[in-house]
């Protein structure tokens, strides 16, 4: 039964002509159920366009699992956020939906209140030591990642099986290999929220703790008064602007800047005399930094900067036209830490009691000695981990291919987790018994039937939200991470103001207005579409999209919150933003002439 | 100091806070602006030694006083007619011929500071009394825009010192326990901004007392529509700190205050439909007006209630310079002090787990 005044029952949807049969591309658990629909059906779904864009891979929903587990626990059992139970997931025509769970009684809440007192408090103490220690086991959880490797199965077993007496073999090597790697994903989730939860929390309170003394401040302001000028954030993009610099210094400038892909490029830099320089800085400036995702790095898609060098290729020569114009192209670091002070002093003095003052100074110190955690995690996490991990999937994918249960190393993305223990198994039985696998009779068909069913599923509209609408949003991650608030709510059901047709309600995410010509990108592969002066229009205004961020006039996006590397971006470059529109991508055609004014949150189709 | 050698007017920028009993609480203002500094439109303070040298050459007081003892404050008639009456008899009293000497003599400097004959001025009464009267007796006082030769002018300062004996002000002393007979008024002689827009700033959100914020109103010409409520303003909110325009109203402003170029004055005139929801200040204008509400808050030590103009004057090419007419404390909001907090927090952890604990609800469903 669908909410007269709110979304469709997601038991209501229906999957789009020729995508039936969808489910089984996902693990049961995935799905909404009649077993389950008294639970499920009045909830309030809304879809993760901010992480989740587009239709979820197959094997993908190892990285929406992770922290499915990883983030839910967290909250729920181990720092017992004393409101907020875990945030609930299922797919729907392959389109991530999430809902959270909160606690509903008072006494309940008051008791987990007390651990979340103790527990959390034990972090906030000793916050910097702790932090060390993440920075050390990310690090080493990446290693054993990039040691994992999958090498084929041998003819014979070599002499070294008998010779040290291991008693296992080739095979068995390569299927705990493989639960190593997903073990390795698995860890690396729990790195991600063992303390960022706690770091939004403590953000989250001060946010509030400002609406209250200030009302109607900008979050884009509180979080300036604590966001850090010398982060990882900025440290890729910081990169390129230096190699750029390099280019211009050392006259290696004019092969770098045209049409040419990155090979021809380079290969047109190493004809100049100082053109080695240039690439060894070049080489030396990936490792780590251009393990940077092209997107929130939750979809194998989103390659890094080092499998895809379009990216920083083009963001360097935007640099390269900036120095050759006479810009100062270095990040005013002094000058943002002044600002981030005067902003902190400035609204002090403009509190009005000493107990106002004595919670502002509090509240600011604990964000200040969270938010490097905060900031930097999403290198590590999203960036560094993640695109190595999708790479060591594709590794996967070779050997499938090798033995004809895939045609294309990329095809593994169409395998569920489980689905390529069992496929693993089947190349095993293959090679111990010398019996055809299954595999290249099986996987190739159900692949490329895969494929095509996707591709239908990516030109549905999802919509913004599922299910029964509350009257209002209070749980802390779900307005942290996601941006979703009671009046994103209102936005999409079109309740509370009117929107006029031509305009969309989103969020300000970046200030000053903009008119120009939309340009609606959906994937990452359709950057390249992107022309100068274009009003960007997509599910997720991505960071590390940064080259088209020196393009672009402005940017609209469907998804993102307060926190969303599209917000910080958009600021850093000084273009109008305007997030959480919820449908921009599906009511703006590219072409179309839009006012983005984020001031306002308001987009207007002219 | 003799009598002798008090002066009968005082130039804006030798006014200051120190001298209120001579030159009045508004032109005092007007004195300490031009040293924040603020842009001023230049003028004079008719001093109260020019007022009270006008009352003693008459018997005015006395008569005046006899006019409105029995008046009944209830019965509107009987009040309009006392007034009027109370007015004829301040009109017909001479001008000592010192004071007018020197008002005209200032006037005529003013215009030749402005290169301009036939300056248009504001006469205004800049009272006396402590700040809180003063403020709560902004109703009683007088204003009048675009007097252009020295007779408007000159009854236009006897008319501020009039008022004050006028049935209303009168009772409203007897209110404050305040004998109106020996209040002395100070008028301020102002030139006037061709305003192309103006209004009002406050430097903090007057509803709530929130200081962050200046708060802007502005309709097209000049600002007395705003201050008199009848024109729907654009309305601004601009952060103090970031200077970010956090919110905006476009009113629909359908007539405006302007001189009226035939009958001389100041007539209220109908905007063109294109005018009247256009806004009335630019977003830089804006910013700007906030940056300087902020220094004059700053000079004072406390949050302003500012009057504005923006507009051309006399022999200047920039038609969209930013004149201060008036700032004065602003007095009501700026008493709010409530804690945003309780008092049952005291440490980060404390908030934070309070904060946890009010996001209870009801997301699920």
């Amino acid at each position: 039964m669908a909410d007269p005044a709110g979304f469709p029952s997601p038991f209501d949807v229906t999957a789009p002509e020729g995508a039936e049969g969808w489910e089984r591309l996902y693990p049961y658990y995935y799905l909404f159920s009649e077993e389950r629909r008294s639970f499920e059906e009045p909830k309030f779904w809304f879809h993760d366009s901010m992480h989740n864009a587009e239709p979820v891979y197959p094997f993908d929903t190892i990285m929406t699992e992770s922290w499915l587990v990883a983030l839910n626990q967290y909250t729920t059992r181990v720092w017992l956020v004393p409101p907020a139970l875990g945030i609930d997931q299922r797919l729907v025509n392959g389109y991530l939906y999430l809902s959270p769970n909160v606690v509903q009684d008072p006494e309940l809440v008051a008791e987990r209140a007390e651990h979340f007192r103790e527990r959390a408090g034990y972090y906030f103490d000793h916050w910097d030591e702790l932090y060390a220690a993440w920075i050390e086991k990310a690090e080493d959880c990446i290693a054993r990642l990039r040691s994992i490797e999958f090498p084929d199965l041998p003819e014979r077993e070599p002499m070294e099986t008998i010779t040290s007496g291991r008693g296992t073999t080739s095979s068995f090597d390569l299927l705990t290999k493989y639960s190593r790697l997903l073990e390795n994903m698995h860890e690396m989730a729990y790195y991600h929220f063992e303390m960022l939860n706690l770091g939004y929390g403590a953000y989250l309170t001060l946010l509030e703790f400002c609406k209250n003394a200030f009302p109607d401040i900008r979050d884009q302001t509180v979080a300036r008064m604590v966001a850090g000028i010398d982060i990882l954030f900025f440290r890729p993009d910081d990169e390129l602007r230096k190699l750029a610099a390099l280019a211009v210094e050392t006259g290696v400038a004019e092969p770098l800047k045209g049409k040419g892909s990155p090979d021809e490029r380079l290969a047109a830099l190493r004809e100049y005399e100082n053109g080695a320089q240039w690439i060894d800085a070049f080489e030396a400036a990936q490792e780590p930094w251009f393990w940077y995702s092209t997107g929130p790095g939750y979809c194998h898609q989103h390659r890094a900067w080092r499998d895809d060098l379009r990216i920083p290729f083009s963001s360097i020569e935007g640099y390269i036209e900036k120095l050759e114009a006479g810009e100062d192209i270095a990040r005013p670091i002094e000058e943002l830490q002044l600002e981030r002070e005067r902003l902190v002093g400035e609204y002090r003095k403009l509190l009005k009691t000493d107990d106002d003052r004595t919670a502002f100074d509090e509240l600011v110190g604990l964000s200040r000695t969270v938010f490097p955690f905060v900031e930097n995690h999403n290198f590590y996490v999203e960036h560094w981990h993640h695109t190595i991990f999708f790479n060591k999937v594709r590794e996967l994918g070779d050997l499938f291919v090798a033995h004809g249960f895939l045609k294309d190393r990329e095809d593994v993305f169409f395998l569920h987790r489980y689905e390529i223990y069992s496929a693993l198994y089947d190349l095993e039985i293959g090679w111990a018994t010398s019996t055809p696998s299954r595999g290249p009779s099986y996987w190739p068909e159900e692949v490329a039937e895969r494929k095509r069913i996707l591709g239908v599923l990516q030109e549905w509209a999802a919509p913004p939200a599922l299910g029964v609408a509350p009257e209002h949003i209070t749980e802390p991650f779900t307005i942290m991470l996601w941006g979703i608030t009671s009046d994103t709510v209102d936005n999409w059901l079109g309740r509370g103001e009117t929107v006029g047709e031509n305009e969309l309600r989103g969020f300000a995410g970046s200030p000053g207005v903009v008119e120009g010509v939309a340009r609606v990108i959906r994937t990452v592969e359709e950057l390249d579409l992107i022309e100068t002066d274009d009003v960007l229009v997509c599910p997720l205004t991505a960071p590390s999209w940064s080259p088209i961020f020196a393009k672009i006039k402005g940017a609209v996006s469907d998804g993102g919150g307060i926190m969303s590397h599209a917000a910080i971006v958009s600021r850093e470059y000084g273009l109008p933003a305007v997030v959480g529109t919820g449908f921009a991508t599906q009511r703006i055609k590219t072409g179309e002439r839009i006012r983005v004014d984020g001031d306002t949150g308001m987009v207007t189709k002219l | 100091m003799t009598v002798d050698h008090v002066p009968y007017i005082v130039w804006f920028e030798d006014c200051h806070a120190g001298a209120t009993d001579l030159v009045g609480g508004k032109c005092a203002s007007l004195g300490e602006l031009h040293r924040v500094p603020v842009t001023v439109p230049g003028g004079f303070a008719v001093t109260t030694h020019a007022h009270r040298e006008f009352m003693d050459r008459h018997d005015i007081a006395e008569h005046a006083s006899a006019v409105i003892a029995g008046v009944d404050m209830h019965d509107a008639a009987a009040v309009d007619e006392a007034a009027r009456i109370v007015r004829q008899v301040f009109a017909e009293a001479d001008m000592p011929s010192a004071v007018e000497d020197s008002v005209l003599g200032a006037y005529d400097k003013l215009c030749e500071r402005s290169r301009s004959e036939g300056l248009a001025v504001a006469v205004r009464s800049s009272a006396t009394a402590e700040d809180n009267v003063s403020a709560s007796f902004a109703g009683q006082l007088e204003t009048y825009l675009w007097l252009r030769n020295p007779d408007e002018i000159l009854d236009g300062i006897v008319r501020c010192w009039s008022a004050l004996f006028e049935p209303h002000a009168a009772d409203y002393c007897r209110q404050l326990g305040v004998a109106f007979d020996q209040v002395f008024m100070s008028t301020a002689v102002q030139r006037m901004v061709d305003a192309r827009s103006a209004g009002v700033m406050f430097t903090l959100n007057p509803v709530n007392g929130d200081r962050s914020k200046v708060m802007i109103e502005s309709c097209w010409g000049l600002g007395e529509g705003i201050v008199t409520g009848e024109v729907d303003p654009d309305r601004y909110a601009v952060d103090k700190v970031t200077l970010e325009i956090l919110d905006r109203h476009e009113g629909n402003k359908t007539f405006a205050y302007r001189p009226d170029r035939d009958t001389g004055g100041v007539s209220v005139q109908e905007t063109s439909p294109g005018e009247a929801t256009v806004p009335s200040l630019r977003d830089d204008e804006i910013v700007a007006m906030a940056e300087v509400g902020k220094r004059v808050e700053a000079y004072y030590g406390a949050p302003q209630d500012i009057e504005w103009a923006i507009g051309g004057v006399a022999g200047s090419e920039d038609a969209s310079e930013l004149y201060i007419l008036q700032a004065r404390p602003e007095t009501v909001a700026s008493n709010i002090s409530e804690s945003v907090t309780d008092g049952s927090a005291r440490s980060a952890l404390d908030f934070v787990v309070k904060e946890m604990v009010s996001r209870g609800g009801e997301d699920a469903s």
